[in-house]
């Protein structure tokens, strides 16, 4: 993969990325700007997008741009966060299943198949009004309920290559099951993997916001993309703005996780490259 | 036949053990459902007799049996808030949930084949990047946001179209041909929204799918042959860059179905979605529970009938 045959979509992918990752690292660290400090010359109705604030203000007189990019710490983490669980839980159960096989494979898959036919969107926000909303939830919550791709890609490749001489010889050569299994099985995996985190990291994102516009995600005051729509939805037609914002952000950021993943896709499958 | 019954019989424990996911939500849920029915003034007593008569004071294993016997009799609780039946709530709002999910499962099934097939037989062209972005876009765009976005654009700033519910509640008495123009009308923007997040998927994988089959022997066979490009990609590769998808759209029933739920709630849409999600809100957890057990008997419904057409259409499944 050089540089210059990378596409412009992968580029620009990249760059965002890295953009939104690099402030949403420095700016608090840097400034004492604070996410929730007003401006005493906005309060009360939310102020359209100006020089002083760029995109504007809410109805508190919170500067929008810096509450996205506060709001671009949490979403990032519950995107990461979430996507180590989902991997982790993914591989461990996929691990299981193809290495014993038999009833044991049997009955994972088909417990697989019920996680797979409930809409996952709903079992989420039932178990968020089960528990307490908080960032930590929404990220188990999120990691436990979408790990279901990962554990099918992980039996499939394992069936596929337990049975290969190289890994009887493995075997034949006194190696125990355990390292058999993370130094020449999972490295096999792991392409697919890669790309299954990307677009899981973005759906993530999309989840996280789905919940806190509904409220029952990451709780104010504290900023997240997801519920400073919610908090935009009574402004609607006199701020838009507030709406505008947040939407276009996790949509480029999710678009930006998306191409990354299709790239590494084409990328890392010799196959597809040609 | 086989194959057929093979799958149906794998669906009854997906089904058995959904349920036990919807009691266990149920168990699981705070706050006793005895309270809710009623104020503080009423005697303990009272309450312990009301829970006897709830069954709350048998064994889990026993109220689960109880509890699926009365789901098979049609009987699903009752709502917490209204006191109305589960089941009745739930069936008077199919009808606008299956005309909206079913018409946007047709618009994307319609729109998909033309994309994914001029996008794939005419791989980098301008059409193709365009299909390719377009789609990535409808994958990333939170589709309740974008639904916000149609409702402020087309309903508040433009006044073309109704922010929101089902139908003008003066035309009760119009004619069928007024009120069905009105119902479209408030469809219009759910339906949008719903075909541009459910077409990305769909016309990813037929245009790939196109791609690949035009690179196959017997394409170049049909090439040598002299059959034109058209007869080619229509008669041809179509037929088997098709079958795919039926499976894919199986597997993407969940997240279609979930995805118009939200749509419904955004739109005030009155189907079992914009129920379930209220249900959420008001903490209402018989019709949340009746929520989840139909639609995802409804998911299983579908897959099963993507498998069904899927062994009907191409034979060779039935064999392996």
């Amino acid at each position: 993969m050089k540089l210059a045959k990378m596409s412009w979509s992968f580029k620009l992918s990249a760059g965002f990325l890295a953009l939104i990752i690099i402030l949403a690292i420095i700016i608090p660290m840097f400034s004492n700007l604070d996410p929730n400090g007003f401006d005493p010359n906005c309060i009360g109705e939310p102020a359209a997008p100006s020089i002083r604030h760029i995109f504007g203000t809410d109805d508190l007189g919170r500067d929008i741009l810096l509450r996205l990019i506060y709001g671009a710490r949490v979403s990032l983490t519950v995107g990461l966060v979430s996507v180590g669980i989902m991997i982790f839980v993914g591989i461990f159960v996929g691990t299981i299943a193809g290495y014993l096989g038999g009833w044991v494979d049997e009955l994972i898959m088909r417990f697989v198949d019920v996680f797979m036919a409930i809409p996952t969107i709903f079992l989420i926000l039932t178990i968020q009004i089960l528990l307490k909303p908080s960032i930590y939830n929404v990220m188990f919550v999120i990691g436990l309920t979408s790990w279901t791709g990962v554990s099918r890609l992980v039996r499939a490749e394992i069936l596929s290559i337990k049975e290969r001489p190289f890994i009887t010889a493995a075997y034949a050569r006194g190696i125990s099951h355990l390292r058999v299994l993370i130094k020449h099985i999972l490295p096999h995996a792991l392409n697919p993997i890669i790309v299954a985190s990307m677009l899981g990291m973005g759906t993530a994102i999309l989840t996280e916001s789905v919940l806190s516009y509904l409220g029952l995600g990451i709780q104010p005051p504290h900023a997240s993309w997801g519920n400073m729509l919610e908090n935009s939805l009574s402004f609607m037609i006199d701020a838009p703005w507030m709406a505008i914002a947040p939407g276009v952000l996790i949509s480029l950021t999710v678009l930006s996780l998306n191409f990354l993943g299709d790239f590494l896709r084409s990328g890392l499958n010799p196959r597809e490259s040609k | 036949m086989k194959y057929i019954v093979k799958r149906v019989l794998l669906a009854i424990p997906l089904i058995i053990v959904m349920t036990f996911i919807a009691f266990l939500i149920m168990k699981l849920a705070p706050g006793d459902p005895a309270n809710m029915y009623m104020d503080p003034s009423v005697s303990a007593q009272d309450v312990i007799q009301l829970k006897k008569n709830l069954g709350f004071d048998k064994p889990v294993g026993i109220q689960y049996v109880i509890w699926l016997k009365n789901i098979l009799k049609g009987n699903m609780g009752y709502s917490y808030i209204t006191s109305k039946s589960v089941f009745a709530s739930i069936t008077e709002r199919l009808p606008a949930t299956l005309l909206l999910s079913v018409s946007s499962m047709l618009l994307i099934i319609i729109s998909t084949f033309p994309l994914g097939i001029i996008a794939g037989a005419k791989k980098g062209s301008f059409f193709d990047n365009a299909v390719t972005v377009l789609s990535f876009l409808g994958l990333s765009i939170p589709t309740f946001w974008l639904g916000l976005m149609f409702i402020l654009f087309f309903s508040l700033k433009l006044d073309l179209l109704p922010t929101a519910g089902f139908m003008n509640p003066s035309l009760t008495n119009a004619s069928f041909l007024i009120k069905a123009f009105d119902i479209g009308k408030h469809m219009l923007l759910p339906l949008l929204t719903i075909l541009i997040g459910g077409l990305a998927v769909l016309t990813r994988y037929h245009r790939s799918g196109i791609i690949n089959i035009l690179e196959m022997d017997y394409i170049k066979a049909a090439r040598a042959r002299g059959l034109s490009e058209t007869r080619i990609l229509f008669k041809h590769a179509f037929k088997n860059a098709a079958l795919p998808i039926i499976t894919i759209l199986g597997l993407s029933l969940p997240g279609l179905i979930g995805g118009s739920f939200i749509i419904e709630y955004i739109f005030s849409w009155p189907g079992m979605g914009q129920l379930g999600v209220s249900a959420i809100f008001a903490r209402d957890y018989p019709i949340l529970m009746g929520t989840i057990l139909f639609s995802s008997a409804l998911i299983i419904m579908g897959n099963l009938l993507a498998d069904i057409a899927y062994a009907w259409i191409d034979p060779r499944i039935k064999k392996s």
